[in-house]
């Protein structure tokens, strides 16, 4: 293979580019995401799918998503092929999930564009997963993007659906549209007020699901969560996205009171707390990547109220991605024990906070 | 030297839990009692399909036990759904229809498809559905006139609008 993630992924610059440094709702809504999940008719679902059965899904696949013509720099990728350190950049980018990136087994695969930010898994959960990323709040132009995907494969591949019930797939909670809208939201200051038990109450009265970092049956990071669709079913695609589009500005309005709130009312104790936050990422010689996502998620929020002149909110945003474990290692150009890899961490982010252009 | 707590970096930290962290490694938190508390933070709102399936499939039970049938194609039976969550194929949606109605009423509100329809598949059974979603398109309008959502509702009468054209235009060539 000529390039991997690594390549890809090397030019730290570049790291932040999908989460949102500016534009409309930046400091709060950080990135969204949209997919679709698909099988493939005449095949087994996932639980039932013999490994015979999963390469020829693997390989139907591939024959006929190597056959679209998506961007020049579209590639498809068998995660088989691939180092772990390249799978793990692939998650920490949330082009894959977890699960296909970790848990399953067998022959998976990822289809994707750099520059239309657009994957397609293959065999995970269901035989498909498309999704379109983009940093911000723009969850319609992504549905476009993942909706011409879907129409370039469906002319390929003949999809398990049923009149009644729509797009059928593995778990029940997905089916009809399959379609999964998620915007991922930094609330900080609804975490620091202790409101966010009220957004959750709300979201779920609202049909909607609150998920951790990296999505599905992850654990809440930074202050981070992903606010989703929970019904799939029963409702057009476009119904979904209006539904989802009414409630976001209220969560949004909600974190940005709450921040102003604190930063007056409470303006000592935040302020102490986020050059705290600071002040250890200077200076801290071990950091464990949770620690730095806290830490990071308090600096992200110093910055947008204005508490801290510096970093730049688009260095925050690189040094989010550029902490997980993956990327540490990345950066030092090789394999890390746990203990490297937290003082690899707080040196890079350490230097990066020292210079006075950051 | 007094250990402080990794949260807010300012209390002396007095509880210590061990997490899977995000790199599903092993570690040990040290916290202060105020930002424990916050630590535990809400659990997911959404009922696990699992547990919404459990209730469902327990009322089921105490109403009449029937003899559980198994997917023709998969092999995938009922209980074992019920145990995993996932169906085995897509026959499973039609073998367990009577059960799985219910269920997706419970998770979705709604057990019928509304919407963009798979495009190949569309055209084929463009004619026996389109009386049928007619039905459901009409049903659907009373149901959003009666919660107020406008919009949907004119979206919803021009697709009626237009499907009943096409039907007219399609009895007309017929007879
Ligand atoms: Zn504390
Ligand atoms: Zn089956």
């Amino acid at each position: 293979m000529a390039e991997t993630p690594r390549d890809w992924f090397s030019a730290p610059a570049t790291a932040g580019n999908w989460m949102a440094s500016d534009g409309r709702d930046h400091e709060i809504v950080v990135t969204s995401r949209v997919r679709l999940a698909r099988n493939v008719a005449g095949f087994p679902f996932r639980a039932r799918l013999e490994p015979k059965r999963a390469k020829e899904v693997e390989a139907h696949l591939a024959e006929r998503l190597g056959a679209l013509s998506l961007a020049a720099d579209q590639a498809y990728l068998r995660l088989a092929d691939l180092d772990p350190l390249d799978t793990e950049l692939l998650f920490e980018r949330h082009l894959i999930s977890k699960d296909l990136a970790r848990e399953l087994e067998g022959p998976r695969a990822v289809f994707f564009s750099r520059s239309r930010n657009v994957s397609v898994m293959v065999n995970e959960e269901d035989h498909l997963r498309l999704q379109a990323l983009g940093p911000g709040g723009n969850l319609e132009a992504l549905l476009e993007q993942v909706r011409d995907v879907d129409h370039l494969v469906g002319e390929r591949v003949s999809y398990a659906y049923h009149p009644r019930f729509g797009y059928l797939t593995s778990c029940p909670t997905n089916v009809g549209t399959g379609l999964r809208l998620s915007v991922m939201l930094h609330l900080p200051a609804l975490v620091h007020s202790k409101e966010i038990d009220k957004v959750f109450d709300a979201a779920s009265k609202m049909k909607l699901a609150v998920r951790g970092f990296y999505g599905e049956g992850t654990s809440y990071l930074g202050d981070f969560f992903q606010v989703s669709n929970q019904v799939t079913l029963g409702r057009s695609v476009d119904k979904l996205l209006a539904d989802i589009q009414r409630v976001l500005p209220k969560l949004v309005d909600y974190e940005r009171d709450m921040r102003r709130t604190i930063a007056e009312e409470a303006g000592k104790g935040l302020e102490d707390r986020i050059w705290r936050a600071f002040g250890i990422l200077s200076h801290a010689r071990r950091l464990t990547s949770q620690e730095a996502l806290d830490l990071l998620s308090h600096v992200r929020l110093g910055v947008c109220v204005g508490l801290l002149p510096r970093p730049a909110l688009k260095t925050v945003n690189e040094l989010l991605v550029l902490s997980q474990p993956a990327h540490v290692q990345l950066l030092a150009g090789r394999v890390l024990t746990d203990d490297e890899r937290d003082v690899a961490r707080a040196t890079y982010i350490r230097q990066r906070l020292e210079a006075p252009t950051s | 030297m007094t250990e402080y707590c990794q949260r807010c970096q300012k209390e002396a930290a007095k509880v210590h839990v061990t997490e899977i962290d995000a790199e599903g490694k092993k570690a040990l938190l040290h916290l202060c009692e105020e930002c424990a508390k916050g630590h535990g933070l809400p659990a997911q709102p959404a009922p696990t399909v699992l547990a919404v399936f459990k209730e469902l499939v327990d009322k089921a039970n105490t109403v009449a036990r029937t003899r559980d049938r198994q997917c023709p194609e998969c092999g995938t039976t009922f209980a074992e759904f019920k145990a995993k969550g996932r169906f085995g194929c897509a026959h499973d949606y039609e073998v367990f229809q009577a059960r799985v109605v219910p269920l997706l009423e419970r998770i979705h509100g709604a057990s019928e498809h509304v919407g963009e329809a798979d495009g190949a598949r569309a055209q084929k059974s463009a004619s026996d559905s389109a009386a049928q979603e007619l039905r459901r398109l009409r049903r659907d309008l009373q149901r959003v006139v009666k919660s107020e959502e406008y919009e949907e509702a004119a979206r919803l009468r021009d697709r009626i609008t237009t499907l009943e054209k096409q039907l007219a235009e399609g009895n007309q060539l017929d007879g």
